[in-house]
């Protein structure tokens, strides 16, 4: 169960200087690439590989709220649209997003949103900013938001508070 | 010829295809000094090629099954039926029986046998096959076992193993099953043993589940056991449970369940020098297989026995460290909103671009906070700086801080600087950080220039030259203009301003998060007018129903140049076009280079464009911003109003409208920066794509998408 290694030695620029490859290698980092893409990265890991995981401490949260960071301030309810390839994203004016994460390139669908609730994700990070610019209630870093919150689902996203409730 | 038949001892790391996942894997364990396996041996795949390939029914029926979807639910029923009905009553090869009898005889034939099927995909690393775990325990006698071994061999044809593979495209023709024939054990206490904690991934944490009796109860999720964790050679665990069930084997065959005494139920299962013992063991096997192992054992006449040893596959991989030191990592993908992982080509980019002590994980990156954690200096910095912002990952740093083991920390060094503002009175400070509003043109028109300079620059580079030109171009530009104290300084005003706001106006006017309303369409933000662009691109399709007709069929890149051919197709073109000038380089991922962007594919957009010319009136995007900066500058009107009402009011009035002054001016010009980079790495990307493209006319690759595997 290998990893990477980025070593020093620049594989590209030496496969263009002599024309030769490792041919077995790329298929082998493409075998690792699609296992990778299987695995939920940790945001705190040893080097024992045990994960550290974070918990809110707050009290003051409805009995069934999904907790989270507030970091868009409002409150809105609209159908939930789970979304993990923004290609498939098919939107309705008034649907809330929720996706594991929104780097720039998901902005281009937040201007037919209604709400955003996110896995990753802190009060400075990119979706964040957004959302407060365009004025979108959004609570980030939602723990296992897109296995708690089912495509289609009527959801309430206080953007204030920090949670999430399915209604 | 093939052997039919091979035992444990005669099988060879190489013979996956021939004797399946587990068979090898108990012909490895079987090789390891002092680990004991009950004898066995396994009918191999060449046995039941052998048993299949003349049967004219079953290669029929096989055709049959080819021809069908995953949905065809009821003739799969139907066909996967008479395929196991076929195989189960067919006769068995000659030499094949001949071959398992002479195995049986030298193990003992009158023993008790446990049969199972062993498939040649299943128990792989990246690949598990669904319903194809028969087990039969307890079989008795040559008949019987002969039986059982059809009985495995029907059931790569149930129903949901043959679902399974069509979902997952693999050939029906082309998976053969291998059966393991296995000496029984009757254990007095049976369970699994992982190698590593499966709560917490800790691979120096080993945890042992144990329970009464044949371990079958405890995989089947019947019983409860008890749960032992092991760290070295200290047992730091220990949860006994109730175990009211066990499942043993009957004397005639097969296996019966029967309720433990009262009294018994919660007697710890194994002693504390019998799970150091069996911790010894796993540790050993995993040293063997070097990765972690998920093992089953048994313990009968107190002698440890193992009967399945499989690597843990979902494990997330460790970041590769020089020493054996104690570390902590951060995950980057969780700052940079981006958790997917990036190849090899787009790591190299990100890491010559970072300062950061950056390692590689799983194809992630990671900060190593290690040094940091070590002072006292360090950690209230480190503390500090995820305040409130990433409350999840604090949280974490604080149950390491709070071990104080685990991270061993350094003497206080006086002469190391406390934070700078300690001790100066916050107006000064805030005075001192506020930068003058003309900068954040300046810097974004100098990054501008500096990319358009780097386009003209790069098309002569070619070879080596390009190479050298590039982490050149690294160094000197983009490193300078994204770490410019000057450009950070204009973010961090902002983002200082908008935490003193919430904090005074919460304090002052109970006014919660009052920052964010402020921060509604302020100006720069290349990120938000990304957004708002794609609704003025509707708006130059939305009079054109020809255009939209055709968008909504548009299957590939070709569509752009199609697009003339209808009724405002040129203004269509025309700002789709100038659309992907400004942000196409841009994608979802970004952060990896090798990504796909939306230049290199622009029918990524076309639904978006869709939904927007759909969902909106024309003007939204103005109407959009207009409203949004309406609301902000209401709330600015009513906050002060409502301050001036306040002791001291006038002057609490002035300081919060510089503060929103600050942020207004600034906050925009947080999304900058990185469109800067992702501007670089685009124009970079274009320039290695054409390389690849004679490492292709070459023969050195197959395609051009190749060198994103490799590193720079």
């Amino acid at each position: 169960m290998k990893t990477f290694i980025i070593s020093p030695f620049e594989e590209l620029h030496e496969t263009v200087r002599t024309n030769t490859v490792d041919y077995e290698m790329i298929g082998k980092r493409k075998d690792d690439y699609k296992w990778y893409d299987k695995l939920t990265p940790p945001r705190v890991i040893t080097s024992d590989g045990e994960i550290i995981t974070g918990k809110y401490k707050r009290e003051d949260l409805p009995a069934e709220a999904i907790v989270g960071l507030a970091v868009s301030s409002g409150v809105i309810e609209g159908r939930a649209r789970v979304i993990l390839n923004m290609e498939e994203a098919d939107l309705e004016e008034g649907d809330i997003l929720v996706t594991a994460f929104t780097d720039p390139g998901w902005t281009t669908l937040f201007v037919s949103l209604k709400g955003l609730v996110t896995e990753v994700g802190g009060l400075m990070t990119h979706g964040a900013v957004i959302a407060r610019e365009y004025g979108l209630p959004a609570v980030v870093g939602v723990e296992n938001a897109t296995r708690l919150i089912k495509d289609g689902q009527r959801i309430r996203v206080n953007g204030t508070e920090g949670y999430v409730e399915i209604l | 010829m093939r052997s039919l038949v091979l035992g444990f001892q005669e099988m060879e790391k190489t013979q996956l295809l021939l004797v399946g996942g587990k068979g090898l894997n108990l012909g490895e364990l079987s090789n390891i000094d002092g680990i004991h396996v009950p004898e066995g041996f396994c009918v191999t795949t060449a046995g039941y090629r052998k048993a299949i390939e003349q049967n004219a029914a079953y290669q029929d029926l096989l055709d049959r099954l080819t021809m069908l979807k995953a949905d065809d639910r009821d003739q799969i029923g139907e066909i996967s039926r008479k395929i196991r009905q076929l195989i189960s009553g067919a006769e068995i090869p000659a030499d094949v029986v001949t071959a398992v009898t002479h195995y049986l005889s030298q193990l003992g034939a009158e023993h008790a046998y446990a049969v199972r099927s062993s498939a040649t995909a299943e128990d792989l690393p990246h690949a598990s096959f669904a319903g194809q775990q028969d087990t039969y325990l307890n079989i008795i006698g040559r008949d019987a076992i002969l039986q059982h071994i059809s009985k495995c061999w029907a059931s790569l044809f149930t129903d949901r193993a043959v679902i399974y593979r069509m979902q997952n495209g693999f050939d029906h023709r082309h998976v053969y099953l291998a059966v393991v024939i296995q000496k029984m054990v009757f254990p007095q206490a049976s369970g699994i043993l992982f190698t590593t904690d499966p709560v917490t991934s800790n691979r120096k944490l080993l945890s042992i589940d144990a329970s009464f009796g044949l371990g079958e109860a405890l995989v089947s999720g019947l019983v409860s056991a008890d749960c032992y964790k092991v760290r070295g050679e200290e047992i730091v665990e220990k949860r006994i449970a109730a175990k009211k069930i066990a499942v043993y084997g009957r004397k005639e065959g097969g296996t019966e369940s029967r309720e433990i005494e009262p009294h018994q139920q919660n007697v710890q299962t194994l002693s504390e020098q019998q799970i150091l013992e069996l911790s010894r063991i796993g540790r050993q096997i995993e040293a063997y297989f070097g990765c972690p192992q998920d093992i089953e054992w048994c313990l009968a006449d107190d002698t440890f026995y193992m009967v399945q040893s499989r690597p843990i596959t979902t494990l997330y991989p460790i970041p590769e460290a020089s020493d054996q030191e104690n570390r902590v990592y951060l995950s980057v993908g969780h700052q940079q909103m981006m958790t997917d992982p990036i190849k090899p080509l787009g790591l190299s980019f990100f890491l010559l671009t970072t300062p950061a002590p950056m390692r590689i994980a799983g194809g992630r990156l990671f900060v190593d906070i290690t040094a940091r954690l070590a002072s006292p200096v360090g950690r209230e910095a480190l503390i500090n700086t995820m305040g409130n912002s990433e409350p999840l990952m604090k949280d974490a740093i604080m149950t390491i801080i709070e071990r104080e083991d685990f991270i061993q920390t350094v003497p206080v060094d006086h002469k190391e600087a406390r934070p700078a503002n300690k001790g100066m009175p916050p107006a000064a400070l805030e005075a001192a950080a506020e930068p003058d509003p003309a900068i954040v043109l300046e810097l974004i028109n100098n990054t501008q220039a500096s990319i358009e300079e780097l386009k003209q620059n790069i098309v002569t580079k070619s070879g080596t030259e390009l190479f050298d030109f590039i982490r050149e171009d690294i160094q000197l530009q983009l490193k300078r203009i994204l770490f410019d104290p000057r450009s950070s300084n204009v973010f961090m005003s902002a983002m200082e301003a908008s935490a003193w706001i919430n904090e005074r106006m919460q304090e002052w006017l109970g006014e919660k998060n009052a920052s964010d309303t402020l921060s509604q369409s302020v100006p720069h933000n290349i990120t938000s007018e990304m957004g708002l662009a794609l609704l003025d691109v509707a708006d130059a399709i939305r009079p054109y129903p020809e255009v939209i007709a055709y968008l909504q069929h548009a299957k590939d890149d070709r569509f752009l140049d199609e697009l003339v051919k209808f009724e405002g197709g040129q203004e269509a073109q025309a700002a789709i076009y100038s659309y992907l000038d400004k942000y196409g380089m841009r994608c979802n991922g970004e952060i990896d280079l090798t990504k796909t962007r939306w230049s290199e594919r622009p029918i990524t957009l076309v639904p978006m464009i869709l939904s927007n010319v759909k969902n909106f009136e024309p003007n939204a995007s103005r109407k959009k911003f207009e409203q949004g900066r309406q609301e902000a500058l209401n709330k600015e009107q009513e906050l002060l109003e409502r301050l001036k009402q306040l002791p001291d009011g006038e002057q609490k009035a002035k300081d919060t409208k510089r503060m929103i002054d600050v942020i207004r001016n600034f906050i925009g010009y947080r999304e900058y920066p990185k469109y800067g980079m992702v501007s670089r790495y685009f124009i970079y990307k274009q320039a290695l794509l054409k390389e690849a493209e004679q490492l292709v006319a070459a023969g050195v690759i197959q395609e051009r998408e190749d060198i994103y595997y490799l590193t720079f």
